[in-house]
């Protein structure tokens, strides 16, 4: 497997996307361009000045003009799924044959993973299979095809998946309004790169469409966008510039490079995604709408489970419901337990993007998972501040060696930085533009500061409600100036936008 | 009337009231911001974020010459060479439209000395990147937004948004606000002439072997570039309208990457048309300069650059009126 692995570069997934979608003209609804901003006020102010009962319209629109400016033609994807899911969950509801319930679902399944897997995982199969041929000596032509992968088509299929499988279960009643459904599917704040909304919190929430905005929903969501904001414009885009350096060219640094490097990914990635998660949480917000957290400073955890229990929440919870548990969870004894938590986290690496890369950190997640358990970690760790405090620079560590497979493009460059990273050979980073890494340091200062002193244990609605209008006036001011004198001004992309 | 009933009026007064907040903090910041960085800004005199150009606006009357250019001037014309009191003000890295927007700038302070050594990068005419790539540099000049024509105009074309963007005068500090004030309070102002050599390292042979190994991989032109062109035209008006005699020079490298011929022929036309001097030492190779002098494909090393700035100022001798420079 190894051989065919280190044939098959990463290229394709993480540099192919970048360099197609780099260019802000290719992808105009960025949350941190103007653009975005401009379509937002619009939105906003034309919500909430039509009447009630035509603003699920007004959403559908602007969802679908959201996704279309990026490609147009891919909506006709997001448009299939939702029509097989509406029909099929519809059926559910009225049929009491068991198998004939059996085999709707299937249909929602093989429609939506099927496009999934052509539009994402075709070409990752057909390589690595004739790859594998190859290495045994069958040397065949790898039939690839070329389309562009859609933006955001993993969340939309687990968002739509996890809806038929909550009506199947009979955990949720179907709904009856197409365009409500549709909505639920394409709801621009959360469409491209989540969180991963259940039904059961979203389409409760489309149905009126009366919740007022009070102060505290708006104070709450205008400080979660602003933070995001600075978290994205900031921190990660700043990051991305040394980190990307050292990443496109491992073997040309020393150890200590290698080792900030992969500390600055660490934080480029939380607040690349975070930050996304923020401005979808508080735009959504200001609409009225409340979607679940999707990270919880989750860097401060004493444990690589607990970290996933504060990170991409989302997803991992979508995991634990729709996987974990369905295999069998922790029920049929602690091989079956290990086994489920390894193929779980296996299949939550693929989901990021077809490569064994993503596999591979998938493992490493899992073993680590399986580790803890098997030594009962967590009441070790909990047992006071200080194993707290240990655990968490231990977990900071065991989670930074996994985001080397993540970041680097191919096997053979993570595993340079891996050899990098424990051959200790420099111990003085190597800084090519000063200012930037400067900027870096500052940044990364100011988000542990606000997030170990204030969003560790403060939700914004928390926050919002403890300060004064004008103090809160003035944090997102500050903020905000902070992002125009030193966030990254010709902006890029969200790294979650390629799975 | 049935959109009003989601929102009480005392939400919305509390919501203007914190969105007015928002704004007031945002206007005094970036006023109290662009203030603190306009004063250090003024102070910073060395440095590629404005300073080397405050050093030469404030200087320029002990120069006859200025420099501008790429790496290809800035790391390989040494002033001391030239045979008048010459400034190095190109900067390495920095593509034509950020050499042409110092140019305006200097015009438009009524800084520019009698001559100007303006290098070409003839590969850029023909790499077949679009014009918003090619007038991306302008960018690193955004503290003149709003202030010089050129440059503002340069970057309304890079992003529709500008003018939305720098409301907030601060912007105009954008990635720049830690090296002005290291700059502006930590050191002392630009020593020398602007000229910074490329001392010879021990992988430059290796680098240059690589770079023979190469040889002959030659891309076809790609059709003239409209904004490099634009952009030359836009140099040679500068100086024909504030009677300073341009000079264009095209630093010599080992091999082009590109076919040239396009490039070449635009530029001897446009050029001579113009009755601009054009130095190429791609096509006017210096023979002096043998393997030792390579930093890489593309550089000389400080021994070469001493060589490339003799031949540069003996050329120049012979064009340039030795009365009323």
């Amino acid at each position: 497997m190894c051989a065919v692995a280190s044939n098959f570069p990463r290229e394709a997934v993480w540099k192919g996307f970048l360099n197609r979608h780099n260019k802000r003209q290719n992808y105009p609804m960025l949350f941190n361009s103007v653009t975005f901003l401009l379509f937002y006020l619009a939105v906003f102010a034309g919500y909430y000045l039509l009447p009630q009962k035509s603003r699920w319209l007004l959403l559908l629109v602007s969802s679908y003009g959201f996704y279309m400016a990026w490609n147009p033609y891919y909506i006709i994807l997001i448009l299939i799924s939702t029509i097989i899911d509406y029909t099929v969950a519809l059926r559910l509801e009225e049929t009491e044959d068991a198998v004939k319930r059996k085999r709707l679902l299937q249909v929602s399944l093989t429609a939506n993973l099927g496009l999934l897997f052509f539009f994402k995982y075709f070409n990752f199969f057909s390589k690595s299979t004739f790859g594998l041929l190859s290495y045994l000596g069958f040397t065949l032509k790898a039939p690839v095809v070329d389309v562009l992968l859609p933006v955001g088509i993993s969340f939309y299929t687990f968002q739509t998946l996890s809806y038929t499988i909550d009506v199947y279960r009979r955990e949720l009643k179907a709904e009856r309004h197409f365009g409500r459904f549709a909505l639920f599917v394409t709801f621009f704040p959360q469409l491209v790169a989540g969180p991963i909304e259940r039904a059961s919190n979203l389409l409760p929430q489309l149905q009126k469409f009366d919740v007022p905005l009070t102060y505290q929903r708006f104070a709450s969501g205008l400080t979660q966008s602003v933070y995001g904001l600075f978290k994205k414009v900031v921190v990660a885009d700043n990051l991305a510039v040394y980190v990307d350096a050292v990443y496109n060219h491992p073997a040309s640094h020393n150890s200590a490079t290698a080792l900030l490097a992969t500390y600055f990914f660490a934080f480029q990635i939380y607040c690349d995604f975070s930050g996304y998660s923020d401005i979808a949480i508080g735009t959504a917000k200001m609409l009225g709408f409340d979607f679940n957290d999707n990270f919880q400073t989750p860097y401060f955890s004493s444990s690589v489970t607990e970290f996933w229990r504060r990170w991409h929440i989302s997803l991992s919870s979508w995991l634990r419901d729709y996987l974990y548990i369905p295999l069998g969870g922790n029920r049929h004894g602690e091989f079956n337990t290990y086994r489920n938590l390894m193929l779980t986290m296996l299949l939550g690496g693929l989901w990021h993007g077809a490569s064994w890369s993503f596999v591979l950190w998938g493992a490493l997640n899992g073993f680590y998972l399986s580790m803890e358990k098997l030594v009962n970690y967590h009441r070790w760790v909990t047992r006071s501040t200080v194993h707290r405090i240990f655990g968490a620079f231990i977990t900071f560590h065991c989670i930074c060696l996994t985001w080397v497979y993540f970041r680097a493009d191919s096997f053979a460059k993570a595993n340079t930085v891996v050899g990098k990273l424990f051959h200790f050979q420099g111990v003085v980073p190597e800084v090519q533009d000063l200012n930037v890494f400067l900027t870096s340091l500052l940044a990364v200062f100011i988000l542990l500061v606000l997030d170990f002193f204030v969003f560790r244990k403060t939700s914004f609605d928390q926050f919002s409600k403890a300060l004064k209008d004008w103090q809160l006036a003035l944090f997102m001011a500050i903020l905000f100036l902070l992002t125009v004198l030193f966030g990254v001004a010709d902006g890029s992309v969200f790294i979650y936008f390629q799975f | 009337m049935e959109a009003s009933s989601s929102i009480s009026n005392s939400d919305v007064k509390k919501n203007l009231k914190l969105l007015g907040l928002f704004l007031l903090f945002l206007v005094v910041g970036n006023a109290v911001a662009t203030g603190f960085l306009e004063y250090a800004y003024a102070r910073t005199l060395a440095g590629s974020s404005g300073g080397r150009l405050n050093y030469f606006l404030q200087n320029h009357q002990k120069y006859k010459a200025v420099i501008l250019g790429n790496s290809r001037a800035h790391r390989q014309i040494d002033p001391e060479q030239l045979f008048l009191p010459t400034y190095n003000l190109a900067h390495s890295g920095m593509d034509s439209v950020f050499h042409v927007g110092l140019l305006s700038e200097l015009a438009r302070q009524n800084a520019l000395p009698s001559v100007v050594l303006l290098h070409l990068d003839t590969r850029f005419f023909v790499t077949g990147r679009n014009r918003k790539s090619a007038l991306g540099d302008a960018g690193h000049l955004k503290q003149l937004y709003g202030k010089n024509p050129d440059i503002t105009r340069f970057i309304r074309e890079q992003d529709r948004f500008a003018d939305l963007k720098y409301l907030l005068t601060a912007y105009r500090f954008n990635g720049k606000v830690l090296p002005i004030l290291k700059n502006a309070f930590a050191s002392a102002a630009e020593q020398g002439n602007g000229y910074q050599a490329l001392e010879p390292s021990p992988e430059d042979m290796e680098r240059v072997k690589e770079a023979f190994g190469r040889k002959g991989e030659v891309e076809p032109g790609k059709g003239l570039s409209e904004a490099e062109c634009e952009l030359l035209r836009l140099a040679v008006k500068i100086c024909k309208d504030n009677n300073v005699k341009l000079v264009c020079f095209t630093g010599p490298v080992l091999f082009p990457d590109y076919d040239l011929t396009q490039a070449k022929a635009f530029l001897d036309k446009e050029l001579g048309a113009e009755g601009v001097p054009y130095f190429d030492f791609q096509r006017d190779a210096v023979s002096e300069l043998d393997e030792t002098m390579w930093r890489d494909q593309t550089h000389l090393n400080h021994k070469g650059a001493l060589i490339l700035s003799k031949e540069l100022s003996r050329r120049l001798q012979a064009v340039l009126p030795k009365s009323g420079l």
